[in-house]
């Protein structure tokens, strides 16, 4: 067996506190409804991870605190006090998002930011600072991100506008999986 | 087999391709001269770009659809509704969009037929003890719905990262992958209803994709392979539930690391081979001087010449 790795725990009503607020902000209350057939669990180490699993799987990972490097849906992650939901989490809550926006190019799967040259669709207005699920083609799911403006500041702004920061190295775009290797 | 202005002698074409002479003595013990040839030719060619469908992200017409859109040609795959045969595409197969939201995987044919032979129904706990990278550990999950749990051992961290990677692409939530060797699974103190085991191998049924494998093992890296192979076995029989069943598998074409692994467990353990169906042919009953479990018929040899993909052993058993 390996020791001294990063351990598997329940989440604590603190932690959960922060997840569920910043879950509450971006999203429909129906997002908690699906989130109740899973148990949320930490994975501690430099970020501390945060995985929804199966409650169907729970005993069994509960036997496994020291062992597990992975378990369930890999859902965010906890930077002090702040929480960010990364990819999986994003498609899991996509469907009680409310802030949809919908691009016409793959860019943001490389990392590269969204421009408002590359929006297609909005569903509904936003305010910077807002987590954005984001779209692509074909209704694909690309990942997540923040708006850096208002979207009511588009009309009058330039097509190479930032709308949405990339991030190369954090799991925030599906493009992740590639630049990961997998 | 002689030399004729057409045909090179079937030791002189191994040695032309870079093959080692013993490789190509076994091959001819197995298979026969003729035979040898079609599969050191056939190790020449490209091998077909294999991706399997995931119904836990798409349906399979809608991700078809979508790739025929992009000017992908696909071919279905015979018996295998989840495989499809990539004939012609303009635009990297496996950096879509569509790959990305992990609506299909590439994942070689015959690699796609353990999973579907250990059966895993929904509920059941199943153990894929050599998981990395996921191609097999995402199609169980796949069988079963996402239901149950499937405990995917993996002992190196960085091929750990490209599992959890698979996992979450595919859109897989019933699986927890444990770092240990396998070797420590009974230290889990779990019990298994099925065991996929898909053993570490010499690798001499992959070729086509790895030449490198003409020229790099010899005989005693085999029997390390058995020596090794006979022990992870053991060590996952040991974690089967009674009645429980185990598929081992490898992608290597020598019998040290196939039929004579299985000879030599069944014998120790509570073991009964079963029949997997008429996929390939038969293993091998004897090899040289060594003859072998009788039963060992029911399990099947995938020869990379006669299936079109990449050379596989497999067998199932049942713990009685």
């Amino acid at each position: 067996m390996i020791e001294n790795k990063p351990t598997f725990r329940k989440i604590n009503d603190e932690e959960k506190e922060i997840v569920s607020f910043s879950i509450m902000n971006s999203f429909y209350d129906e997002a908690f409804g699906i989130l109740r057939n899973y148990a949320f669990w930490i994975k501690d180490g430099k970020i501390r991870e945060v995985f929804v699993v199966p409650i169907t799987s729970d005993k069994i990972l509960e036997k496994l605190p020291k062992t597990a490097y992975f378990a369930g849906i890999p859902f965010g992650s906890l930077w002090k006090s702040d929480f960010q939901l990364e990819i999986e989490g994003s498609k899991l809550l996509a469907p009680f998002s409310k802030k949809v926006i919908h691009v016409t190019t793959d860019q943001f799967l490389y990392g590269k930011p969204i421009f408002v040259e590359n929006i297609g669709e909005i569903t509904d207005e936003f305010r910077k600072g807002d987590t954005l699920i984001v779209f692509g083609r074909s209704n694909l799911h690309y990942g997540i991100g923040q708006a850096e403006i208002d979207s009511t500041e588009i009309s009058a702004a330039k097509s190479n506008t930032v709308i949405i920061k990339g991030h190369k190295k954090r799991p925030l775009d599906r493009g992740w999986y590639l630049r990961e290797g997998d | 087999m002689e030399s004729t202005d057409n045909t090179l002698d079937v030791y002189e074409l191994g040695n032309n391709l870079g093959y080692l002479n013993y490789m190509i003595e076994r091959f001819v013990e197995m298979i026969g001269e003729e035979e040898t040839v079609d599969l050191l030719k056939y190790n020449e060619k490209k091998l077909s770009k294999t991706i399997r469908l995931n119904s836990l992200r798409s349906p399979f017409e809608r991700t078809k659809a979508l790739l025929k859109k992009k000017g992908v040609v696909l071919r279905n795959i015979e018996y295998l509704p989840e495989g499809i045969e990539i004939i012609e595409s303009d635009i990297p197969i496996g950096a879509t969009p569509e790959y990305l939201n992990g609506y299909y995987i590439l994942q070689g044919k015959n690699s796609m037929y353990p999973s579907k032979i250990l059966n895993p129904k929904e509920g059941e706990v199943i153990g894929d003890l050599t998981a990395a990278p996921g191609g097999k550990t995402t199609h169980l999950a796949q069988l079963m719905n996402n239901k149950g749990n499937i405990i995917a051992l993996e002992i190196s961290a960085n091929r750990c990262r490209s599992l959890k990677s698979n996992l979450a692409r595919m859109g897989v939530i019933n699986t927890i992958v444990v770092q240990i060797d396998l070797r420590d699974v009974c230290n889990l103190e779990l019990e298994f209803d099925k065991i996929l085991l898909d053993a570490p191998c010499s690798g001499s049924g992959i070729i086509a994709s790895d030449p490198t494998r003409k020229n790099s093992k010899n005989l005693s890296d085999i029997n390390n392979h058995h020596n090794y192979q006979v022990e992870l076995l053991k060590k996952s029989v040991k974690a089967l539930k009674e009645k429980g069943e185990i598929v081992y598998c490898t992608c290597s074409l020598e019998p040290e690391e196939n039929e004579q692994v299985i000879s030599e467990v069944i014998k120790e353990s509570n073991l009964k081979l079963v029949e997997i169906g008429k996929l390939g042919e038969p293993a091998l009953e004897q090899f040289l001087d060594q003859k072998f479990h009788p039963d060992l018929i029911k399990a099947r040899r995938l020869y990379p010449h006669k299936t079109s993909g990449e050379g596989f052993f497999i067998a199932k058993m049942v713990k009685k």
